[in-house]
C-alpha cells in the first residue's frame, strides 16, 4: 500500500511538473522581437534670419522644458596658437556678465525662469545649451538676447573661470585616464589646430579679458552660428520671436576671420609616448591616429570597425583585453569625425605588468582587421547595434537637437535622420576593409599613462619612447642601440 | 558624493481573455502613468511616451545596504552583480550580451534602501527585456564560482579606492552621526572583513528573501502597446512565487540622542581639506518632507541658491566645491553637505558662514522672488526627471519604493508650488537646531 501510494505521489508529481513545465514552456527561450517600430523623427523645419543666422525648429507638443542650442564656429582649433585655451575662456565667460546685468542678476534671472545654461567646447565648434520652463519663452529670449548683445565680461568673471578650471586640471593631470587621450590629441595634431584641444594648464594663467573680448566679437556673429529650438512652437513663431530680439541689426553679421583649419594629415610615424602620472595605481593606453577627411560613407563603414574593434564590451578588444587576457579593466575604441578630418582611437585601462602585452595585441586586433575582411555576422552584429542604438542616441530632447545643430552645421542634409539607418544598412565588409586598409595601416600614436617607476622598465621593450610629465612637457627620449641597450637623451 | 551609484558592471500571445482572468487587482493612475499591482504583489507602472520607438523597464526592489545582516555589509552591494550571474534559462552573460546586441542601455544601482536595475531598448525588444528581468526575479542562479568572482572584483574595487578616493572615513563618521540606531550608515560596498565573511549561502538566502515580486516594483516607460504590455507583463511574471511579506511596519525606531559634534580627523590621502555639514532630522512628516525639499532648492539647488552663492560667489569664492542636499534613506532624513577647500583655515570660514546662512533662514522669512525661484527649479528638475524614458522608468519606481501613497505622486509638485515661506522657517527652525548639527573635518596629513 505504502508502495502504492508513494508510486502515485511520484505520477503525481511527475505530472505536476510536466503540465508545469509545458505551462511555462515560454520561459525556455527568449521570445522573438515583436514588428519594428517605425521611427519618426520630429521634422526639422529651418530657415535662415536676414543676418545670416541659421535657425531650425525641433517641435514637441506640450513639452514643459524648451532647449535652444546655439553652436558657433569657435571652437578651441580657432584659438590663436599663441593664445591655446582662449575659446574655452571665451565660452565659459560667456553669458556671466551683461551691461545691464550683474553675475548675480543674471543668475536670478536665470533661475526665474527655471533655467540653466551650459556650454561644451569642441575643437570645431562650441555649444550653448540654454533650458527653461516653456511657459517663460520670452523672459528667456529676452536673457539670452542681453548675454549675446550686450556682453561685459568682467576681469573677476575671467578669473573665476581661470580658479575653476585649474582645479578642474589639478584633477584631471592626476588621472591616466584623462592625461593619455589629452596627449593623443596632443601629438596627433601637433602642428595643426585641433592641437589646440589639448592645451595644457599652463595656458591658462595667459588668458587676458581683452583677448576673450577680441575673439568673442570676432567670431560669436550670426553668420558663424546655428540655432535650434526643441519645444512647443513652429518655425514661424521661432523666427518671429527670435527675430524680434536677435534679428537684423540687432545682431549684426560680420565677416569672418579666414578659417585656420585645414586637411588634418595622418602620422608620418610611429611614435611612443609614455606620460608620468606619479603615484598612481594604473595604467592607461590611448592610441590613436588620424582620419583625413572621410566621405561619408567612409565615415559609417569606420563607425561599424570602431564598433566591431571596440564599440561595447561584446566587441574584440574588450573580449580578448579583459575577458581572455585579464590585461584590462576595459577597452574600447571611438571615432570622432571633425570639419577637418577624424580621428580613430582606442583607450584601454590595463595593470601595469601587462601594457607592452596589451599594447602588442590592440596592434595585433588592428593588424587582423586591415587583413581580412569581417566576417558576415560580425558585420552585422555591429549594424543591427549602431541601427537599433540611434534611437537611445537622441533619446532627450537635448540630444536631439544636439544631433540636429551639428548635423545643420555640417551641411550633411535634410533627411540626415532616415540617412543615418540608410547609410549603416548600405555598409558591406568590402566597404569596411577598404576603410580599414586605408587608416589602419596608417602610423598611429601610441600613448601610456601611469606612474613612470612603475612602467619605465616595461617600456624599454618598444625601441623608442618619449617620456613626458603630466602636463605634457617633454622630459627625455629613450632609445635601443644596435646592442640592445637603452640610451637616454634629454 | 551622490549616493546613486551608476557603476560599469562587467559584465503570439495570451489572448486578451487572459487579462480578465488573471492580473490586475488594484487599478489607479498616477498622472498619466498607470498603477496596478500582479496576484503575487508585483507592482505595476506603465507610462506611455509615443516620441521616439524605445521603451525602458525598470525593476526597482526594496533592499539595500540597510537590509545586509549584520556584519556582513556589502551583501546588497554583491546582489547587484550577481543578478547579472544567470538564471535557469539565462546563461550568465546572457544577460548583457543581449543587451549589447540589440544596442540596449542597460545598468544597475544600489543605496541603503533600494536596488534597481533597468534597461532601455528598442520597443520591439519589450518581451525580450521582461523575459529576462522576469528569468532572474524567479531563478537565479548564484554558483560558487559566480559568487567568488563577483567577491573578488568587489574586494579589488574597494582596495582600491581605500588607496585612491580621499574623505572615505569622514564620510563614514558623518553617516553614523546623521543616521544614528539604523542600519542606513553601514558602508554600502562593505569592508575588507564583511566581503570575506559572505558565503554563497548568505547570497542565496538573501535573494529567496528579498528578491521577490512582492518586494519589487515594475516601471516601463516609453512606446508600447498597453494592452500588449499588460499581456507580457502577466505572461512573465504573474507566476513568479510570492516571497514572504515584508514584515508589518515596526514603530519608527527612537532615535538615540547622540550630541552634536565636530570631529576632525587626519585623511592621510586627501590633497586638500574637506568638510561633511549637516543636521540629523530623523522622520519628518510628509508635509515637513515637501518643505524640506524646496528648503533644499533655497539652500544649494541651483546657481542663485544661498550656500552655493556663498561659498562658491564669483567675488567671495571661499570654498573648491560645494555640493550636497537632501539624502533620504528609508523614512529617514539628513540634510548634509561636503565642501573641499583650499587651507584648514578656511574650513571654519565656510562653516560659519554655512550656518550664519542658516541662523538667516530662522530670523527671516525668505523673500517672495527667492521663494518663487526655488519653486521654478523644483518644477524644472521634475520635469527634467520624467523627459525620457529611462528618467520616467526610474523616477515613477523610486517614488513608488519611496512614497507610501504613490497616487499622489502627481499632486506632489503642486504641492511643492503652494508652500509658503512660513512653511519653510517652520521646518529650519524645528530641524536645523544646534543640537542636531554635526561637522566632521578631514584635514591632510
Amino acid at each position: 500500500m505504502k508502495r502504492l501510494a508513494a508510486g502515485l505521489s511520484l505520477f503525481a508529481a511527475l505530472a505536476g511538473a510536466a503540465v508545469f513545465g509545458q505551462r511555462e514552456a515560454f520561459r525556455r527561450v527568449p521570445p522573438p522581437a515583436e514588428p519594428l517600430l517605425e521611427l519618426r523623427l520630429p521634422l526639422i523645419d529651418s530657415i535662415v534670419l536676414n543676418n545670416g543666422l541659421s535657425l531650425a525648429v525641433i517641435r514637441r507638443e506640450n513639452a514643459g522644458l524648451t532647449v535652444i542650442q546655439l553652436l558657433l564656429f569657435a571652437g578651441e582649433a580657432y584659438s590663436p596658437s599663441s593664445e591655446p585655451g582662449i575659446a574655452t575662456a571665451a565660452a565659459n565667460v560667456f553669458g556671466r556678465t551683461t551691461q545691464l546685468l550683474t553675475p548675480s542678476a543674471v543668475e536670478d534671472r536665470l533661475g526665474d525662469i527655471g533655467g540653466t545654461l551650459s556650454v561644451r567646447v569642441r575643437p570645431d565648434y562650441i555649444l550653448f545649451t540654454y533650458r527653461f520652463l516653456t511657459e517663460f519663452f520670452e523672459p528667456a529670449l529676452d536673457l539670452l538676447g542681453q548675454m549675446i548683445l550686450q556682453p561685459s565680461p568682467s576681469e573677476a568673471d575671467l578669473n573665476d573661470v581661470k580658479f575653476s578650471e585649474t582645479i578642474d586640471f589639478v584633477e584631471l593631470d592626476r588621472n591616466p585616464e584623462s592625461v593619455a587621450p589629452r596627449h593623443l590629441i596632443r601629438v596627433l595634431f601637433q602642428g595643426h589646430p585641433y592641437g589646440n584641444a589639448a592645451f595644457s594648464r599652463d595656458a591658462i594663467r595667459n588668458w587676458s579679458i581683452r583677448d576673450v573680448n577680441a575673439f568673442t566679437s570676432a567670431l560669436y556673429r550670426p553668420n558663424n552660428a546655428h540655432m535650434v529650438v526643441g519645444g512647443d512652437l513652429n518655425l514661424n513663431e521661432a523666427a518671429r520671436k527670435i527675430s524680434h530680439v536677435l534679428g537684423g541689426s540687432l545682431w549684426p553679421s560680420k565677416d569672418l576671420p579666414a578659417s585656420p583649419l585645414r586637411p588634418a594629415q595622418a602620422p608620418d610615424r610611429e611614435r611612443i609616448c609614455l606620460i608620468d602620472v606619479p603615484r598612481s595605481q594604473e595604467c592607461m593606453i590611448a592610441l590613436g591616429t588620424v582620419i583625413p577627411t572621410p566621405a561619408l560613407q567612409d565615415r559609417y563603414a569606420l563607425n561599424v570597425l570602431s564598433q566591431v574593434l571596440g564599440g561595447t564590451p561584446a566587441s574584440r578588444l574588450f573580449m580578448n583585453l579583459r575577458e581572455s587576457k585579464n590585461y584590462a579593466y576595459y577597452a574600447s575604441c571611438d571615432t570622432d569625425f571633425l570639419l577637418a578630418g577624424g580621428v580613430l582611437s582606442i583607450r584601454a585601462k590595463v595593470k601595469p605588468e601587462s601594457v607592452v602585452a596589451s599594447v602588442r595585441e590592440i596592434q595585433r586586433e588592428l593588424a587582423l582587421l586591415a587583413r581580412e575582411p569581417l566576417p558576415a555576422e560580425d558585420l552585422e552584429q555591429a549594424k543591427a547595434y549602431l541601427i537599433n542604438h540611434f534611437p537611445l542616441q537622441v533619446e532627450s530632447l537635448d540630444l536631439l537637437t544636439e544631433r540636429a545643430v551639428v548635423n545643420e552645421a555640417r551641411d550633411e542634409g535634410d533627411d540626415f535622420w532616415n540617412q543615418t539607418y540608410r547609410q549603416i544598412q548600405l555598409v558591406s565588409a568590402e566597404r569596411v576593409f577598404d576603410a580599414a586598409r586605408k587608416i589602419l595601416l596608417q602610423p598611429f600614436v601610441i600613448v601610456v599613462a601611469g606612474d613612470k617607476n612603475l612602467l619605465s622598465s616595461r617600456m624599454n621593450a618598444f625601441d623608442a619612447v618619449e617620456v613626458y610629465d603630466n602636463l605634457g612637457r617633454l622630459q627625455y627620449t629613450t632609445s635601443r642601440d644596435k646592442k640592445g641597450a637603452q640610451n637616454e637623451a634629454r | 558624493m551622490n549616493p546613486y551609484r551608476t557603476p560599469f558592471r562587467r559584465w503570439a500571445w495570451l489572448p486578451v481573455l487572459f487579462l480578465a482572468v488573471c492580473p490586475e487587482v488594484r487599478p489607479q493612475t498616477a498622472g498619466d502613468a498607470v498603477h496596478f499591482a500582479l496576484k503575487n504583489g508585483l507592482e505595476v507602472i506603465l507610462s506611455e511616451d509615443a516620441n521616439l520607438p524605445i521603451v525602458s523597464v525598470a525593476v526597482a526592489y526594496r533592499v539595500g545596504s540597510a537590509d545586509d545582516p549584520p556584519a556582513k555589509s556589502g551583501l546588497a552591494y554583491l546582489m547587484e552583480t550577481l543578478m547579472f550571474s544567470g538564471s535557469a534559462n539565462v546563461a550568465p552573460l546572457q544577460h548583457i550580451n543581449t543587451m549589447y546586441r540589440i544596442g540596449g542601455n542597460f545598468n544597475a544601482s544600489v543605496t541603503e534602501d533600494r536596488t534597481v536595475f533597468f534597461q532601455t531598448v528598442p520597443s520591439h525588444y519589450l518581451g525580450l527585456v521582461l523575459w529576462l528581468e522576469s528569468d532572474r526575479m524567479r531563478s537565479l542562479e548564484i554558483t560558487p564560482e559566480s559568487f567568488e568572482m563577483a567577491r573578488n572584483d568587489h574586494l579589488i574595487e574597494l582596495r582600491r579606492k581605500r588607496l585612491e578616493e580621499p574623505y572615505l572615513e569622514s564620510r563614514m563618521v558623518f553617516d553614523q552621526a546623521v543616521f544614528p540606531g539604523s542600519s542606513f550608515h553601514q558602508p554600502l560596498e562593505g569592508t575588507e572583513m564583511s566581503l570575506t565573511n559572505l558565503s554563497v549561502q548568505d547570497a542565496r538566502s538573501f535573494y529567496t528573501e528579498d528578491y521577490v515580486p512582492n518586494r519589487a516594483v515594475l516601471s516601463v516607460a516609453g512606446q508600447f502597446d498597453r494592452v500588449r504590455a499588460r499581456e507580457l507583463i502577466a505572461r512573465y511574471f504573474e507566476t513568479i512565487p510570492r516571497g514572504s511579506d515584508i514584515p508589518p511596519a515596526s514603530p519608527p525606531p527612537t532615535v538615540p540622542e547622540t550630541k552634536a559634534f565636530t570631529r576632525t580627523l587626519a585623511d592621510p590621502i586627501a590633497t586638500s581639506p574637506a568638510f561633511f555639514w549637516g543636521y540629523r532630522i530623523g522622520i519628518p512628516t510628509a508635509a515637513e518632507r515637501r518643505a524640506l525639499r524646496l528648503l533644499e532648492y533655497v539652500l544649494i539647488r541651483g546657481a542663485s541658491s544661498r550656500l552655493l552663492r556663498r561659498l562658491l560667489g564669483r567675488n567671495n569664492k571661499i570654498a573648491y566645491q560645494v555640493n550636497g542636499g537632501l539624502d533620504i534613506r528609508g523614512d529617514q532624513v539628513a540634510f548634509r553637505v561636503f565642501g573641499v577647500v583650499g587651507t584648514a583655515s578656511m574650513l571654519d570660514v565656510c562653516l560659519n558662514a554655512a550656518t550664519n546662512e542658516i541662523d538667516r533662514l530662522k530670523r527671516t522669512s525668505v523673500p517672495d522672488d527667492e521663494l518663487l525661484r526655488a519653486k521654478r527649479a523644483f518644477q524644472s528638475d521634475r520635469l527634467d526627471s520624467l523627459a525620457t524614458p529611462t528618467d520616467r522608468a526610474l523616477t515613477l519606481a523610486k517614488a513608488f519604493l519611496s512614497m507610501p501613497d504613490f497616487a499622489a505622486y502627481p499632486k506632489e509638485m503642486e504641492q511643492v508650488l503652494d508652500l509658503t515661506a512660513y512653511d519653510l522657517r517652520v521646518v529650519v527652525n524645528r530641524y536645523f537646531g544646534p543640537d542636531k548639527m554635526f561637522i566632521v573635518k578631514a584635514v591632510t596629513k
